[in-house]
């Protein structure tokens, strides 16, 4: 209990903490946000600019505004954008869908094919099988991930047709064809590391003396695989995988940019270009909050995968 | 006798571990394996099991309760690990998965290797823990390993060894990392055991005074082959073997106690 | 994906003597290309020709051309030069802030060790990428925003490496010996310390550097690196989206492969150079 309490403390002063870092960020930024809210100058009236002037809180002091934009924050109000004079949230609730299915897709994709690679990679250690596992998942790490999107897009969309070469698809059938190939490019740069760390953890766990135990009374190998080596390694693997994910809700503005989706990440980069600060700001604060949200749902999770943690933190 | 092994030798490329080992342990006999670190002891008590390191090359016979085990036939080798023999090993904390509770861990060779249902290998663990001297031993079958002492979780390692009624108990070092009085409970709970069930119980230790106290025979190894073959009781009263001899020296005991002056 | 984290080093199972002295070959060549560039371009990698668009490789050009008719191969070449200078200032600053950060760290211990420890924590919960995004939001895209932007979210990593192996070094007898001998912090750690920190930080470095060109690619396809009409890799392939999307691969393979084969060059030996180095342990 105090450690969750703890957590939690510790989590919200990052978010206050990043949410101060984000809006000083934005109002540091050199020009007169009036030039962006009023695009034409010859509009630019005394009463207009007054008007705009209250209505965006722009006389305000730094550290009233920024408490008045954390104070909407908390009540869902995240501003308005510059660009859309629509609220921050609407825009936000519109885009998020197509982002966190798209991490979501993924996060099978890599979870699945990743752990699998790794157990066989542990299971045949030394062989072929897995130097050749290690060899293409590195490979494939290392060549940018924007360049597996546009290879994956010229194989699959261009020259097979099989997939559609952008876009988000409408509805949710298609949403999920639409975003296949996206999910695909995402997923594969997980793909070594989450290999690697099941594979490393099943080997130090392969030489662990319980399994000599297991083996010892004569249970079968496919069962003390399961019970003893698989078993044992999910904490790593699932920390691993809980950090990729989390990293991923805040990292798929290149795969998004590449797929012509849009999700969050394109409206980060679309808002950046346009100098839309409120969006950019919202985006930022939802990508913090989402990588902590991950990780700690990993770290209240892990007991459950490995009963000494509660023990070590005294919560027992 | 209910445990033989003749010449038994075993080499893992460029390396020969054991040399023409020899010995034999008839029911109801607790007999002593004595060595230094390195003496091949463990590895002669895992080869009656056939837990030997990838690679190796063995030659000799062994066989349990009259069943002669081979590398070569692993019907020989379920039979013996599932029903004839049951080795206890030396950290009882490492023995366990850390991961999963007591209970699933001590009925995993009834339920995963015989397919008793769980509930009644759960019944039959509790019995067994009632006889190896665990109080509440409901309670203990739902707690994880790291919440018990050591004590503790080496009598469930026991109790869960015998659930599968061997008749040969191979104990590697099973006392070692126990405190000393934790371990003279074990020791006094091991003999009992023999007793009541005629167990053969070989016991394999580094210390030369335990194996006298606790074995009718001592068997002392070096360097992968038997080089002595003692009567527990007589194994300190001047052995004729000089390395024998030199063991025995070397445990460190108690001072002879000097007079008190008035 | 490379979220700015530490790195994971790939664990050679076995000594892999074989790909070491190539992968210090591609580094060579690589380095060779960006600093003879000007007069080993076969065409002048400004040129363009609408003539030649989208050539495949063929005698004329071996890589063939891009978007422009420009030759794939000569900017390529010359795109050496901003690609791994982009890379190196990132890395420079990264590793002045990092490894001041972490040795202050180190040293000093107390509270001035659990702020910076904090301070990291939070830079860390922020995914680099993402700092230097908002780096470029307020400053404006361009390489050097983009460069520093970087150097800034990597120094972290650095510091949090360098404390590490700088708490090791300090606890070795000799550090309390010169203590004791009155020497003061700051030249103990400039003289002795840090030099005895170098390998071990230097094949660590060599990695960061391949996990900063990736990085530092990734800002320039987005478009808020290096500008047109650079020839850093990563704007390249920017520029090759359209030539994809009708069918070109090549515009795209040329730059990116390149760009995964130093990556896993300064991989192979950055983690060959860690093994080598680390040896005196």
């Amino acid at each position: 209990m105090v450690t969750l309490a703890r957590r939690l403390g510790a989590l919200v002063l990052t978010l206050v903490v990043s949410s101060f870092v984000i809006f000083a960020g934005m109002y540091a930024a050199p020009g007169d946000p009036l030039t962006f809210l009023i695009k034409n100058p010859e509009d630019r009236t005394p009463d207009r600019v007054a008007a705009v002037r209250a209505a965006y809180h722009l006389d305000d002091s730094f550290l009233s505004q920024y408490l008045s934009w954390l104070k909407g924050v908390l009540h869902g109000d995240l501003g308005t954008s510059f660009v859309y004079k629509q609220p921050v949230a609407d825009l936000m609730t519109s885009r998020l869908p197509v982002t966190l299915t798209l991490v979501a897709m993924a996060a099978l994709l890599f979870v699945v094919v990743g752990v699998l690679l790794g157990v066989v990679s542990a299971l045949k250690r030394g062989t072929t099988i897995d130097a050749s596992i290690t060899g293409v998942t590195t490979f494939l790490t290392s060549i940018p991930n924007f360049v597996v999107a546009l290879v994956l897009v010229s194989v699959f969309a261009v020259q097979l047709r099989w997939f559609d070469v952008s876009g988000s698809g409408e509805g949710f059938g298609d949403r999920l064809y639409h975003l296949t190939l996206p999910a695909i490019a995402l997923a594969i740069g997980a793909f070594a590391v989450v290999s690697r760390v099941t594979r490393q953890t099943m080997v130090e766990q392969q030489s662990l003396e319980h399994v000599d135990v297991a083996r010892s009374f004569g249970l079968a190998r496919r069962k003390i695989v399961r019970r003893h080596v698989l078993r044992n390694s999910l904490g790593p693997v699932v920390t691993m995988c809980g950090l990729i994910i989390a990293s991923m809700l805040a990292g798929t503005v290149v795969i998004e940019s590449v797929f012509g989706l849009n999700g969050v990440g394109s409206m980060l980069v679309d808002s950046i270009n346009a100098h839309d600060f409120p969006v950019v700001q919202a985006i930022l604060l939802y990508m913090v909050l989402a990588y902590m949200a991950v990780t700690i749902v990993v770290d209240l999770l892990y007991p459950l995968i490995d009963p000494r943690t509660l023990e070590r933190s005294g919560a027992a | 006798m209910l445990l033989e092994i003749h010449d038994l030798s075993l080499s893992v490329p460029g390396h020969r571990i054991l040399r023409d080992v020899s010995l034999e342990v008839g029911t109801g006999e607790a007999v002593g394996l004595v060595g230094e670190s390195g003496s091949g002891k463990s590895t002669t008590a895992r080869a009656v099991l056939q837990l030997v390191p990838d690679g190796a090359h063995t030659s000799g016979s062994i066989s349990v309760c009259g069943v002669g085990v081979s590398p070569d036939d692993p019907e020989s080798i379920r039979a013996i690990r599932t029903e004839h023999a049951a080795m206890i090993f030396q950290d009882p904390r490492s023995s366990l998965n850390p991961v999963r509770r007591i209970g699933d861990s001590a009925t995993e060779r009834l339920v995963h290797v015989h397919g008793v249902p769980q509930a009644e290998a759960t019944r039959r663990l509790v019995d067994l823990m009632a006889e190896v001297g665990l109080r509440d031993p409901g309670n203990l079958l739902r707690r994880y390993p790291h919440q018990l002492s050591g004590g503790m979780l080496q009598r469930v390692v026991i109790a869960a060894a015998l659930s599968t009624n061997p008749k040969v108990l191979l104990a590697d070092e099973a006392t070692s990392a126990l405190d000393v009085t934790t371990q003279a409970e074990v020791l006094a709970l091991l003999r009992r055991l023999r007793r009541e069930r005629e167990l053969a119980v070989l016991f394999i230790t580094h210390d030369l005074l335990l194996a006298g106290a606790f074995c009718d025979r001592v068997y002392v190894m070096k360097d992968g082959s038997i080089v002595d073959e003692q009567p527990g009781k007589t194994v300190f009263v001047d052995p004729a073997n000089p390395y024998t001899k030199a063991l025995a020296d070397a445990t460190p005991r108690l001072p002879e106690r000097e007079p008190r002056h008035a | 994906m490379t979220a700015i984290g530490a790195p994971v080093l790939a664990a050679p199972r076995k000594r892999r003597d074989w790909a070491f002295y190539p992968c210090l070959a591609i580094l060579a060549v690589a380095v060779g290309a960006a600093v003879l560039s000007p007069w080993i371009t076969p065409y002048d990698p400004t040129a363009t020709s609408f003539d030649a668009i989208w050539v495949p490789p063929s005698p004329a050009h071996w890589l063939g051309t891009d978007q422009l008719g420009r030759d794939l191969l000569s900017r390529v070449v010359d795109g050496a030069r901003p690609t791994l200078l982009g890379s190196i200032a990132l890395l420079a600053l990264a590793t002045a802030l990092g490894v001041l950060i972490g040795l202050t760290a180190a040293w000093h211990r107390g509270w001035i060790d659990t702020l910076l420890a904090r301070i990291t924590d939070v830079m860390f919960a922020f995914p680099g990428l993402l700092f230097v995004i908002m780096i470029i939001a307020v400053f404006d895209s361009g390489t050097v925003t983009a460069v520093v932007g970087m150097g800034l979210a990597y120094a972290p990593v650095i510091a949090k490496f360098t404390r590490a192996i700088a708490l090791e070094e300090l606890a070795r007898p000799y550090v309390d010996s010169y203590r004791l001998q009155g020497a003061g912090g700051f030249e103990l750690c400039l003289r002795y310390v840090l030099p005895n920190m170098l390998p071990t930080l230097l094949g660590y470095l060599v990695v960061l550097f391949g996990d900063g060109l990736m990085s530092l690619a990734t800002l320039n396809f987005l478009g808020f690196g290096s500008q047109p009409p650079s020839s850093d890799w990563g704007l390249m392939v920017e520029e090759s989206r359209t030539g994809v999307i009708q069918g070109v691969l090549g515009p795209a393979l040329v730059p990116g492969l390149t760009i995964a084969i130093v990556v896993v060059a300064t991989n192979v030996v950055g983690v060959r150079l860690s093994d080598k180095l680390a040896v005196r342990r």
